[in-house]
């Protein structure tokens, strides 16, 4: 069935501790507190050393204070004595982030791939019924707010890896940009 | 007759052929200069020949020899009427048998004395065979006007049968030796030549006419196209409608009912539809879950992409090769569409004609043109298809200007922002600072190419109170300079109070956040001074700490205080932490820029090498502490890229 050839692509969440993402060298570095207020400010303050050059720019602005968010609310639980490490570096072809916090790591990282092979299974299979049971992921902590939605965007997005450390507290990731295979003048 | 004195060369009838012969020479060598495909060339190598030939004739009695020449001379303008044509291959070869074998024949019986019951009379027969197969080839091929060439013989065999004929048939019938012959029949008969040259200078000319008006037709057309899309051009700048207008030039000039542009995406493998209009069904098979209904195929067509290779227009994006197809019915390519059977009962899906052609800038293929007629027996002609490939090479041109010109426009809006940005940081940046006996100040600045936020001031606000902010607005380009506009604003305004600093940060951010529609944050760091006392007040939003140098003890303080920058929290309270400074101590204001610059090695210049860099530098006056730093931090930085505005504001008390 060719549906399935397109399931055995389903991006996941990856656990790897050694994956070149992970490599910091000439990236650039800043550390916040973990001020839920302040992430839209962080998230200001890394993209600035964006090139112009980079269309969409607010896609990637939206992506990063996603992970930001990610850090300081699941990760360092708002604590404003933990801070969000970013390291970041951007040129026009690509964007590279690696994001740590100081929590205690992705606990349902497996859980959430499972969830989310199943989601996609059902949208395949067209299976309206159950696909109500996927429209959120959701833990004991989970607010009303958690969807874990921001994740399977953010799997798309990172077209380049979306890739957990061990400790699954720091998170690194590629977006690499189209570049133009036709393009003339 | 042979020449043997001076007055025999007049009577004789050499100086007749070889006049005839001369004049045909001339028009020979005038023609070989637009003769591109060398007959002139050949028809000279007869004329050289028969000179030859006559000349040593006339000289020189060898009995045979004018037979066997003539032969010769049959051969060769039997060549000349029969070569050019496919289909006379059978009858040339045959033709230069017969006459090889009566050379060979002629040379056994008259020299070598064999054969004696040969029947003589068949030798002269040969060459008026050869003319009547010479008149043969024109008959057959009489319809065939495929090339010059064949134009040329397909004109003037009949001429050339006659003249050959009687030539054949005078020799025989009144002998070589005859007056009539010598003097008539034989250079008359060589006037063929000079009807040929005639007519193929005709020909030539009429072709040079023809080339022209095809010439001034394509430069009208041309004109047409550059006006069309010239004209689009003042009104708008976008691609569809300058291919808009392209196609609809491209549809009148090739008499089409339709015609549709496709580009090649700039990121995928893949066609997009451009530009679509009048009647043009579609040139492949629809999705059958398209209903047969013309505005949903016509609405289908304008916004259809198709992956290269995909349908006809795909394969012509792919192969940058030409599709011409004058009646699609008779055409392999489009049986698809015919097997679609019932569709083509529709009107609107009906295709007649057909062509496509590549939109190419050098080698690269950028799109499809391609045009229809629906009329049913209406076709395309290859001089409409000539054009078509023409305007497709120019209008590829025009568009692909098009396109470079919209790339710079957007190159030096980007620019143009960047370039604004930069001036109004560099407008409000204060040009002289305030110096004091007893306070120095000094600054530096230096913006990193398109970000543009970082800001400082210092204020006078009463005789012995100067005021020194530092700040540093996130985000970039005129957004970032705006808020940069208003808390400076904001700080003129009310500065000059009684309250303490940190109250004015309180009004600084209740005046930015939330105010209009548009995030904007910003990190500021307040120094108030009191120029008589050395009494420092220091309220911060979030920015780099203060630091101080202690002369007394050579040691550098770091004055912290916990806070969120401007336009978080229009409620939040800045706190205010008061100190002193004593005679020599520097108090030194500094951006993100200057301790986060990073270096080729990755390593960041850090707040402890610029409180060094304070420590070493201390005896200077604070404009050359401030130049200090700035050469070693450039001297840090080496190579590498500045990513973000450095700024540095420097006090230093003289009690």
């Amino acid at each position: 069935m060719a549906d399935k050839t397109y399931l055995s692509d389903i991006k996941e969440i990856r656990v790897d501790e050694n994956s070149p993402l992970f490599d910091k060298t000439g990236m650039l570095y800043k550390e916040f507190p973990s001020d839920y207020r302040q992430i839209r400010y962080f998230t200001l303050l890394i993209v600035q050393s964006a090139p112009l050059e980079i269309k969409e720019i607010n896609l990637l602005e939206q992506q990063i204070s996603e992970v930001i968010k990610n850090g300081v609310k699941h990760g360092n639980r708002c604590d404003a004595a933990k801070k969000v490490r970013v390291w970041y570096s951007f040129d026009s072809t690509h964007a590279h982030l690696i994001v740590q916090d100081e929590g205690e790591g992705f606990k349902d990282l497996e859980k959430w791939n499972e969830f989310n092979r199943n989601r996609l299974e059902i949208l395949s299979a067209q299976d309206f019924e159950r696909l109500s049971d996927y429209v959120s992921f959701r833990t004991q902590k989970s607010d009303d707010n958690d969807g874990g939605n921001a994740l399977f965007a953010a799997l798309e997005y990172w077209n380049g890896g979306f890739v957990f450390n061990e400790a699954r507290n720091a998170v690194a990731m590629l977006k690499s940009f189209p570049q133009k295979k036709h393009a003339i003048g | 007759m042979t020449i043997n004195t001076f007055s025999q060369v007049i009577m004789s009838p050499l100086l007749s052929r070889l006049s005839v012969l001369a004049c045909a020479a001339a028009l020979f060598f005038s023609l070989r200069k637009k003769d591109a495909e060398g007959r002139s060339g050949s028809f000279l190598v007869i004329i050289a020949v028969l000179v030859v030939r006559d000349a040593f004739l006339a000289f020189v009695e060898l009995p045979g020899a004018p037979y066997l020449s003539d032969l010769l001379y049959l051969s060769l303008a039997a060549f000349m009427v029969m070569a050019p044509f496919e289909r006379s291959r059978l009858l040339l070869a045959a033709t230069m048998a017969v006459n090889a074998a009566a050379v060979g024949l002629y040379v056994a019986y008259a020299y070598a004395g064999l054969l004696p019951s040969f029947p003589a009379v068949a030798f002269p027969l040969v060459p008026m065979a050869d003319a009547l197969l010479v008149a043969a080839s024109g008959a057959v091929n009489a319809s065939d006007r495929g090339d010059g060439a064949r134009r040329l013989m397909g004109e003037t065999w009949p001429v050339v049968f006659a003249c050959l004929g009687a030539y054949a048939a005078a020799a025989f019938l009144l002998g070589y030796g005859s007056a009539a012959f010598g003097r008539l029949v034989a250079p008359a008969s060589y006037a063929w030549l000079l009807v040929v040259a005639l007519v193929d200078l005709r020909d030539h000319d009429a072709e040079t006419i023809e080339a022209i008006s095809y010439y001034e037709e394509s430069i009208d057309s041309l004109y047409n196209l550059t006006f069309r899309v010239g004209a689009v051009l003042k009104g708008s700048f976008t691609t569809e409608d300058v291919l808009g207008g392209m196609n609809e030039v491209m549809m009148a000039e090739t008499g089409a009912d339709g015609g549709t542009i496709y580009l090649v995406d700039e990121f995928d493998d893949i066609i997009v539809a451009k530009a679509y209009a009048g009647a043009f069904p579609p040139p492949f098979p629809l999705p059958e879950s398209l209903p047969r209904k013309q505005n949903r195929v016509e609405s289908y067509l304008k916004h259809a992409q198709f992956r290269l290779g995909e349908t006809v227009l795909g394969d012509v994006a792919k192969t940058g090769k030409n599709v011409y197809s004058p009646d699609t019915a008779r055409d392999p390519r489009f049986a698809a569409l015919r097997a679609e059977g019932a569709d083509m009962n529709e009107d609107f899906l009906r295709l007649s004609s057909f062509m496509a052609v590549p939109l190419m800038v050098e080698d690269k293929i950028i799109g499809v043109s391609a045009v229809s007629k629906v009329k049913p027996g209406d076709q395309f002609d290859e001089a409409a298809f000539d054009r078509f490939k023409l305007l497709a090479n120019f209008g590829t041109l025009a568009v692909s200007n098009f396109f470079s010109f919209l790339a710079a426009n957007e190159r030096s809006a980007i620019e143009r922002s960047a370039g604004i940005a930069a001036e109004i940081q560099s407008t409000i940046i204060p040009k002289k600072l305030p110096q004091f006996p007893s306070l120095a100040i000094g600054a530096f600045t230096s913006p990193a190419r398109g970000v543009y936020g970082d800001y400082y001031d210092v204020l006078r606000t009463r005789e012995d109170r100067v005021v020194g902010v530092i700040g540093d607005v996130a985000g970039k380009g005129v957004q970032a300079a705006l808020v940069m506009v208003m808390i400076r604003a904001i700080l003129h305004l009310i500065t000059n109070t009684n309250k303490d600093i940190a109250t004015v940060l309180d009004w600084v951010n209740r005046g930015i956040t939330g105010k209009i529609d548009m995030d904007h944050y910003a990190t500021l760091a307040i120094v108030a001074l009191n120029v008589a006392t050395g009494e420092l007040e220091y309220a911060n939003a979030a920015h780099q700490p203060l630091l101080v140098y202690r002369r007394a003890t050579d040691t550098i303080e770091t004055i912290e205080t916990k806070s969120v920058p401007i336009g978080v929290e229009r409620a939040n309270e800045y706190r205010r932490k008061a100190l002193r400074l004593y005679d020599g101590d520097i108090a030194v204001l500094y951006t993100d820029g200057i301790v986060e610059a990073m270096n080729e090695q990755g390593k960041q210049f850090g707040r402890k090498s610029l409180g060094q860099a304070v420590a070493r530098n201390r005896d200077l006056a604070p404009k050359d502490i401030a130049g200090k730093i700035r050469s070693e931090l450039s001297a840090f930085i080496g190579g590498a890229r500045q990513h973000d505005d450095q700024t540095i504001l420097v006090f230093k008390m003289k009690l």
